[in-house]
């Protein structure tokens, strides 16, 4: 009986050789284990950044029943053009092939690799080596090339054969073997697969099309000939190959005994003082901790918490982890850089012994499951955040502590987005420049495909065009493609043996930064350590206010009620987090009136418990117009501290637990998989369960599915409690710096921008209209920052020199020594003793900085355009002998040079310039409007300070308008953004037509109709903050 | 009141919307919007645009993709520099008819005219100046016209349309103008505006050396010669007639194949004055200068005029072939009596080209095309393709061929494949598969065999999957 033989694919490019391979790693292991193959080698170009992804696939496969054996592997180009492939045989010739791809990589800028032929010739004696001759080189140069081989890789070497029906395989197979043979060397059979599947023969050439920077028409012979290059089934293969051929492969995947799960992961040992177990010094650090937190004592049920994850935390063996994350804390505050965990780690009463957390379990509730549990397998997760100016310091020294060659960033891969595929696609595909930026600049519409071809229509393009087809489909296909290796966000990766034993190390595009191959998904997956060391602009902004009123954290009471009162009012301009649009329009609604209500103000303005439809029903039941009430007394416990909404992933976790029966391990795996959900769905089990397990117990089954649909947007886009409590003690900090010391707290955010929600001039405003008296930038006073100085008989702002545009520091520092000698006397003697250049005397003049010492703008341009940079020892060329009349500058002019050169004007707001032309234009000010009635049609006039078009509100935008007398939110829907786009994205001054909605004390304008009223301010250069 | 005709007036003539005008001379009145761009700082801006661009609210200065988006049938054209100055070098020819002094600025699009001279004939120069707007109105060129006694005032002049009799007047006629007019680059300008200056006068005022201290002599010059305080002589257009140019020869040359190269040289220069004139030559007299010996002459004549090189050195190598020199040469001279008005479409089939083989068959093939007619005389190239029927295409015999064929494939190839039954060949080799050419809407599926016929000739036969299925005979190989 005929039986089709096995095989196993040994060279295979994925899409993580970048613009090259045209299917991602997973669906190439999916499509072999469907065909039955044996193995699968992913062997990406000097990379093995896509293994892991196959590797989570291939344990899919298993569950399904399909295994097929995945050979980490990696392919390289020779001197002569020909590629070798090499697969290990075992974990040190798996560490033997990180290595060479760490060398080859550092020998290169970032995104390319160089390795000489020599570096194949030692290090390398536990991989086996396939070689795929090139089809251009001469039989003399092969024979010398296999020769080489069989000299350094003794039998551990194969010529690789591929046949894609080609212009005449049985005389290339028959070459093939002539050379083989006189060398010594066996023949397999070899795919050299570049797709899974036939069809994405049109990716391919596309990708090859973008790499080479030609239209696809334009690729010639560099357009694959035919589809061959996919996963053939294997009575094809049977028909091309000789059965050796096919044989030998299985017999080189049977040599590759390397499996990625036996990659063990070793925490640095350094954390741990000699002499003693990870453990004992954890407990020893622990109790220390206990006694610092809690000098009064603490009870049983913490002493039990604790207890209970120092167990878990030993049985699990993360011992050093908590070590090192708490070495890491340590060396901050010993540098008094302010650092705070975010994130589920707060849930860890350990952590907060340890001072990596600030949330003190004896107030919380508490699910430690939700940081660590015992079924996930899987590393926790300590994000902490840095000052953002200072975190630098932080990496340093965990280079310096742990050595480049053990700690390195984790990878962040770079995917095709809808923009950048439309852009990439278009241009290969021969549309126009122009047209390629028309389809590209709005991809809003691309939730839904229907609304891309409608879109596509309306901009002119013929739907039943080819071009126009292609070009849909093709994106469709590349959105989430890889594209590069970016450096994550601040996630390190440190171990105790070299990192090149464990996975491939590059560079990054900054300088002194390498990262290794694999994101954060592919870490989580192997188990490996991750410290996310985050950068927070507001722990920035608290140090330097705490510097400036000379307090400490500790100094700041708890419960301040001053303070509620404020953010009762929404006044929270710069305060962390509730600062954003969404969150002022909650607050005057929730009122929070305590550190617990913050908390949930934090978490329920968000994504999640906005499409779960909890808001309103919170809302009410706090206003006391609905009823509270529980399903259950059991679900009494979990949800009462949120009056039977559920607004925090624990909480979704604890329903599970409680109500359905789930383990704490199991209700994690929930929150995670409906993470998952919205990406690649697969809920239905899920579902099954947490509806059956709360039916047997006694809740109804549309209550079960009102829990499913609300919870389901829970994983992505849900807080944590223990995350919003961390988050609460940042906002109730820098509450109570605005309310109590506001001069302060601007000063430090103005310091420490670009951060946070709003302008430089938004914050001036804002702090102006506390009382607080804000002085212009002047070179006589100012320093580079802005500053405190005593004004008359309060404490004023002095802006500083850093919010000039173009302002250098070093220039700026030169000014400071300067003026701290003696006051300056004119312009000559800044120019001299600053030794200043034209540059810097303009950008001064331009902010009207030089105003004491040469007068208005005009003057101090006229001046400085005579000044020359000082010659040593020479005079300047002193005052013009005849005096010049200069006009000054108009009110309106210096408004907008304010605006050019520092953002924002001291003197009359723009818009109060234009009031009488407003006027009769009959647009009223904002605080006129917020006097009106529900529901008056009106028009409001301002300059547009931000736009934003959340994720969730599909196509809205929202605008805020500032005039002289405060601010007003405009919403604008989608049917008119369409309609007035160029207005709304593009005017500095707008005027809008709509219709008044209020809510309590929240005041909504809704648009009908806009106007660009940027033309009566002349070209005033005032920036929106834009997030669209 | 009129000053005496001797003195000099001087009529500017600003052209706006050049760039415009050369796109939309050819429109009907209400067109369809067009806008002109221009690359500022990496980002496509729009400079100019006609009113139903206008209407729709296009405006300049506003980004090319924002214009777009305004409307869709939006056509942006990218400014062409060169185009604008060739059609200032026609315009300036035009002008020549009214004035024997014209004068073409560099650094804007314009002309300068003096009219004082040819007063008599064309009136005062406000006359003429209206004339002249009207006149290139109709060309399809926006103009406006003022005058002044000097240059660049009549530069200014011409934004309001003054005509300023007398250079005394200047001063105060060109006072109240904004800033903003003056031709001073824009750095200066902005400069000069952000010091709160924004009239001419505010700049008039100021001392000379205050100026010069801080923009160094430019702006004070300049000021000079608006105000006839410095002279202004400017090149004058002159419109080119005829050609000739001379060489003489450092080393005797006794063959007249090794006259070739100098005259080639020579033929160069004549085609770069044809081109930039606008003109061709269709005669060309050589003359060879010898020592003791009466001047050789050649007279070339052309079928048609040209400006290419390529032709008039093909016929000049024939005539060449048939010269018999009496003496050494010492001088070459080539002149071209006559510069003709140049007709279009003669670039295409000659161009230059460099040797002698290559020459061989342009002469072959004029001779050919002479015959059969020239449609029925081209080349072929290579084109990268996998599909063999597209892996080829005609080409003029003045390109490159490119030799990128594949070694594998059969020479000939039939016009169109032709059905065939596989049965009745013998297969010696394949299949080869090609599957390309999606992006053309003709992607093709099939398997390719080498095969036999019975009398014993190798062709090249597929078997098509996609489109249409069957068995096809391809090629024939040699």
């Amino acid at each position: 009986m005929y039986q089709t033989p096995l095989y196993a694919e040994l060279a295979c490019t994925s899409n993580f050789t970048f613009l090259s391979g045209a299917s991602h790693p997973q669906e190439l292991v999916t499509r072999a284990s469907e065909l039955g193959y044996q193995a699968i080698a992913i062997t990406d170009e000097c990379s093995l950044a896509g293994v892991v992804r196959a590797l989570e696939e291939a344990q899919r496969c298993a569950e399904r029943g399909l295994p097929v054996q995945l050979i980490p592997g990696s392919s390289f180009r020779l001197e002569n053009g020909s590629r070798l492939v090499l697969l290990p045989e075992d974990h040190a010739g798996y560490t033997q092939l990180c290595t060479l791809i760490t060398l080859g990589r550092r020998n290169a800028p970032k995104g390319r690799y160089a390795l000489p032929d020599s570096s194949f010739e030692h290090g390398l004696d536990h991989c086996l080596a396939l070689w795929l001759p090139g089809d251009m080189d001469g039989e003399e140069e092969d024979a010398l090339t296999a020769h080489w081989l069989t000299t350094y890789f003794p039998q551990r070497c194969w010529m690789g054969v591929s046949l894609h029906l080609g212009p005449d395989d049985a005389k290339r197979l028959a070459r093939r073997f002539a050379t083989a043979q006189t060398a010594g060397l066996a023949v397999a059979a070899c795919g050299d697969v570049r797709m899974h599947i036939r069809s994405r023969r049109m990716l391919h050439d596309v990708l090859a099309a973008v790499r080479h920077g030609c239209t696809v028409a334009g690729l010639g012979y560099r357009a694959l000939p035919c589809g061959e290059r996919h996963l053939r089934t294997r009575a094809r293969l049977a028909q091309l190959f000789p059965a050796e051929c096919l044989e030998e492969t299985v017999v080189i995947a049977e040599r590759c005994q390397f499996r990625l799960e036996q990659l063990h992961y070793h925490y640095p040992r350094e954390v741990v003082p000699d002499g003693m177990t990870p453990i004992a010094h954890l407990r020893e650090l622990t109790a220390a901790g206990i006694a610092e937190r809690w000098p009064g004592g603490i009870d049983q049920d913490l002493r039990d918490q604790i207890e209970k994850e120092l167990g878990l935390i030993e049985e699990l063996r993360y011992e050093s982890y908590f070590l090192t994350v708490y070495d890491i804390v340590k060396f901050a505050k010993s540098q008094g850089i302010l650092c705070q965990g975010r994130g589920s780690a707060a849930n860890s009463a350990v952590c907060y012994c340890l001072g990596i957390t600030e949330v003190d379990p004896a107030r919380m509730n508490m699910l430690f499951e939700r940081f660590i549990s015992r079924e996930r397998d899987e590393p926790p997760d300590i994000d902490i955040d840095f000052e953002h100016e200072r975190r630098e310091e932080v990496f340093q020294y965990i280079y310096r502590k742990y050595g480049r060659d053990r700690a390195a960033l984790t990878a962040t891969v770079i995917t095709y987005k809808p923009r950048s595929a439309i852009r990439d696609v278009g241009k290969v595909l021969g549309f126009s420049l122009s047209q390629v930026d028309q389809l590209a600049r709005n991809t809003a519409w691309w939730e839904n495909p229907e609304g891309f071809a409608q879109r596509i229509s309306q901009q002119g393009f013929a739907l039943d065009n080819l071009k126009v087809r292609q070009l849909i489909h093709l994106v469709q296909a590349i959105v989430g493609f890889p594209r590069h290796l970016s450096q994550h966000v601040g996630g390190f990766v440190i171990s105790q043996t070299p990192l090149a034993g464990l996975v491939p190390v590059e560079n990054a595009a900054m300088a002194n930064r390498t990262v290794i191959q694999w994101d954060k998904e592919d870490l989580e997956t192997l188990g490996m350590l991750k410290v996310d060391c985050l950068a927070l602009g507001m722990l920035t902004v608290i140090h330097r206010c705490l510097d400036l009123i000379g307090k400490k954290v500790d100094d700041i009471p708890a419960e301040d009620p001053q303070t509620y009162a404020m953010i009762q009012r929404a006044d929270t301009v710069g305060v962390f987090q509730i600062e954003s649009r969404a969150q002022m329009a909650m607050l005057p609604r929730l009122r929070p009136a305590c550190f617990y209500d913050l908390v949930i103000q934090v978490a329920i303005v968000r994504p999640g418990p906005i499409q779960g439809n909890m808001v309103h029903p919170f809302l009410q039941r706090r206003r006391g117009t609905e009823a509270v009430d529980y399903p259950s007394e059991a679900l009494k416990a979990v949800l009462e501290r949120t009056l039977g909404v559920p607004i925090f992933q624990e909480q979704v976790m604890q329903i599970a637990m409680v109500a359905a029966g789930f383990s704490g391990s199991e209700a994690d795996v929930l929150r995670r998989s409906m993470a998952a959900w919205a990406r690649r769905g697969g809920m239905e089990h899920m579902h099954q369960r947490l509806v059956s397990g709360m039916l047997e117990r006694g809740y109804s089954e549309a209550f079960a599915e009102q829990i499913f649909q609300q919870i389901r947007g829970f994983g992505e886009y849900g807080f944590p409690e223990s995350h919003a409590a961390s988050f609460a003690l940042l906002v109730y900090v820098s509450a109570w710096m605005k309310c109590h010391h506001p001069a302060a707290f601007s000063c430090a955010l103005l310091n420490s921008q670009p951060m946070g929600f709003y302008q430089p001039a938004q914050l001036v405003q804002d702090v102006r209209r506390h009382g607080v008296k804000v002085l212009p930038v002047d070179v006589r006073y100012s320093r580079w920052d802005c500053t405190l100085q005593r004004h008359r008989d309060s404490l004023a702002l002095r802006l500083g020199l850093r919010m000039v545009k173009g302002m250098r520091k070093d220039s700026a520092h030169r000014i400071e020594l300067g003026c701290d000698e003696k006051p300056f006397t004119d312009v000559q003697d800044l120019t001299t003793r600053a030794s200043l250049d034209r540059h810097d005397l303009a950008v001064l003049a331009e902010a009207a900085a030089l105003r004491s010492l040469a007068g208005h703008r005009h003057r101090a341009r006229w001046e400085i355009a005579a000044s020359e940079k000082p010659v040593a020892g020479l005079p300047l060329g002193g005052p013009d002998p005849d005096f010049v009349s200069i006009r000054p500058p108009s009110q309106v002019d210096d408004t907008r040079a304010d605006y050019a050169s520092t953002g924002l004007t001291l003197g009359r707001h723009p818009i109060a310039l234009l009031r009488s032309v407003l006027r009769r234009r009959r647009a009223i000010t904002a605080r006129e409007l917020h006097a009106l009635p529900h529901g008056t049609r009106t028009r409001a006039c301002g300059l547009v300070t931000m736009r934003q078009r959340p994720m969730t509100a599909s196509g809205t935008i929202f605008l805020t308008l500032e005039d002289e007398t405060g601010c007003v939110n405009v919403v604008v829907w989608p049917r008119l953004c369409e309609k007035q786009r160029a207005e709304i994205l593009g005017a500095s001054v707008l005027a809008v037509d709509g219709v008044i909605e209020t809510d309590g004390d929240v005041h909504h304008l809704i648009a009908d109709r806009v106007h660009d009223f940027s033309h009566l301010a002349g070209g005033l250069e005032s920036k929106s903050r834009d997030f669209c | 009141m009129q000053k005496s005709t001797s003195t000099p007036c001087w009529l500017g003539i600003r052209l706006p919307h050049l760039a415009l005008d050369l796109l939309t001379r050819g429109q009907a009145r209400n067109g369809l919007p067009i806008a002109v761009s221009e690359s500022i700082k990496r980002r496509e801006l729009i400079i100019d645009c006609n009113p139903a661009a206008l209407s729709v609210g296009v405006k300049a200065g506003m980004p090319a993709t924002a214009a777009l988006g305004l409307v869709d049938t939006l056509q942006v054209v990218e400014r062409d520099t060169g185009a604008e100055q060739r059609a200032l070098q026609r315009l300036a020819a035009w002008c020549y008819q009214y004035s024997n002094q014209v004068s073409i600025p560099a650094d804007r699009n314009g002309l300068f005219l003096e009219a004082g001279a040819s007063e008599r004939l064309f009136g005062r120069p406000q006359t003429l100046g209206n004339r002249l707007g009207r006149e290139l109105g109709q060309l399809g060129y926006h103009a406006m016209t003022g005058s002044a006694a000097t240059p660049e005032a009549a530069w200014l002049a011409a934004y309001e349309g003054l005509h300023i009799y007398s250079a005394g007047h200047i001063r105060q006629q060109i006072g109240p103008l904004p800033l903003g007019r003056l031709q001073l680059d824009a750095a200066q300008q902005l400069a000069l505006e952000r010091m709160g200056f924004r009239q001419v006068r505010d700049l008039l005022r100021l001392p000379r050396k205050a100026l010069t201290r801080r923009f160094g002599p430019t702006v004070a010059d300049y000021l000079d010669r608006v105000l006839g305080i410095q002279a202004d002589p400017r090149t004058l257009y002159q419109p080119p007639e005829t050609f000739a140019s001379r060489m003489d020869l450092p080393a005797e040359i006794t063959t007249s194949q090794a006259l070739l190269f100098p005259l080639k040289r020579l033929v160069e220069e004549l085609c770069g004055v044809l081109r930039g004139g606008d003109t061709a030559a269709q005669s060309l007299q050589i003359v060879l200068g010898h020592e003791d010996h009466e001047d050789t002459l050649l007279e070339l004549g052309l079928q048609s005029p040209t400006q290419a090189q390529a032709r008039l050195m093909t016929v000049l190598r024939e005539r060449l072939e048939r010269l018999r020199l009496p003496r050494p040469v010492r001088e070459i001279r080539l002149e071209a009596p006559q510069l003709l008005q140049f007709s279009a479409g003669q670039h295409s089939l000659f161009m230059d080209t460099t040797t002698e083989h290559k020459q061989g068959i342009e002469q072959l093939v004029e001779r050919l095309q002479a015959r059969l007619g020239r449609e029925s005389v081209t080349g072929i190239t290579g084109v990268e393709d996998h599909r063999p029927e597209y892996s080829w295409r005609p080409r003029t015999l003045d390109e490159q061929a490119d030799c990128t064929a594949l070694a594998h494939r059969p020479s000939w190839l039939l016009p169109k494949p032709k059905r065939c039954t596989i049965e009745d060949y013998e297969i010696l080799a394949g299949p080869e598969r090609i599957e390309s050419g999606w992006w053309d809407g003709r992607d093709c599926r099939r398997d390719y065999f080498i095969v036999r016929d019975t009398h014993g000739s190798t062709l090249w036969a597929f078997h098509e999957y996609k489109p249409r299925r069957g068995w096809y005979l391809h090629g024939i190989f040699a």
